[in-house]
């Protein structure tokens, strides 16, 4: 992980991957999708299903897998520290 | 959309030797997974991976061979394009140009020919990056090549297929020249063009 020393982003990761498991949802079926900036790097740190898009545009790119694969929970990461 | 061909895609499902950035020999793709396949779970984005595993990498010496890699891909979808669509070949000269230089392109080959000179038309090409393999052999049989262009100079280019080099501007025949550029000031304007 590379955010800057004592960043948030360290307690939101920590938090989501201590919550996940409880939701009882497949791995498989969770993506997580970020645009650019640090907390972007966020689908890197999930072992799920991730794509780290391009500036702005990581809703656009949701919505079109939520269309295409609406059985999928899909989670939009973004906002800069 | 229904009158498009369809797009024949592979999905990989299989867990055994799965890495997203193993690629396929042949043509350096990745293979494609769908999200919802189990066990295959990985990440894509702009940030550098390692090759073949698709870890995030800060290695240089990766990166330079990641870079080389996808430009090589890049370069390797030429042998998926088929034959350029070539007119009539064999004559004199040719045009070629983007879809959006149609008109000028056309104008310029009708002024040509109305000097008595037998243009032949060539495109537009529809792969740009990379270009198709044959396009180099079909342009040699030319003598002259025009290339319409709506650049800065807003003018044509003109070369002779053994040098590649294409000059802008007049090429010293009035039938190729175009017309005279507009002003390329730039507006100060925030607003549109005045009723």
């Amino acid at each position: 992980m590379r955010w800057c020393p004592g960043c948030g982003d360290y307690a939101i990761l920590s938090a989501i991957q201590k919550t996940m498991p409880d939701l009882g949802i497949p791995k498989e079926d969770i993506v997580f999708i970020s645009g650019i900036g640090c907390s972007s790097r966020f689908p890197y740190y999930m072992n799920t299903y991730g794509f780290h898009t391009i500036h702005g545009r990581a809703p656009a790119i949701a919505t079109g897998l939520r269309v295409a694969r609406p059985e999928l929970k899909i989670f939009v990461v973004h906002g800069r520290r | 959309m229904t009158k498009l061909p369809p797009i024949e895609i592979t999905f990989r499902t299989e867990r055994e030797g799965f890495f997203p950035y193993l690629r396929d020999p042949a043509t350096l793709a990745r293979p494609w997974v769908r999200p919802g396949t189990p066990g295959l779970e990985h990440r894509i984005g702009g940030i550098e991976k390692q090759d073949v595993t698709g870890n995030i990498s800060y290695d240089p010496d990766n990166h330079d061979h990641m870079v080389r890699t996808r430009a090589e891909k890049v370069r390797r979808v030429a042998q998926e394009i088929p034959p350029t669509s070539n007119q009539r070949p064999g004559g004199p000269a040719t045009s070629s140009s983007s879809a959006g230089r149609h008109v000028r392109r056309d104008h310029g080959r009708g002024r040509a020919s109305a000097d008595g000179r037998e243009v032949r038309r060539l495109g537009p090409p529809r792969h740009l990056n990379p270009l198709p393999p044959d396009l180099g052999h079909i342009l040699r049989e030319y003598r002259k090549v025009l290339v319409p262009e709506i650049t800065a100079d807003s003018s044509c280019g003109c070369s002779a297929p053994n040098t590649w080099s294409t000059r802008s501007g007049s090429t010293g025949s009035a039938a190729y020249r175009s017309r005279p550029r507009k002003s390329t000031k730039p507006s100060t304007s925030f607003f549109g063009s005045k009723p």
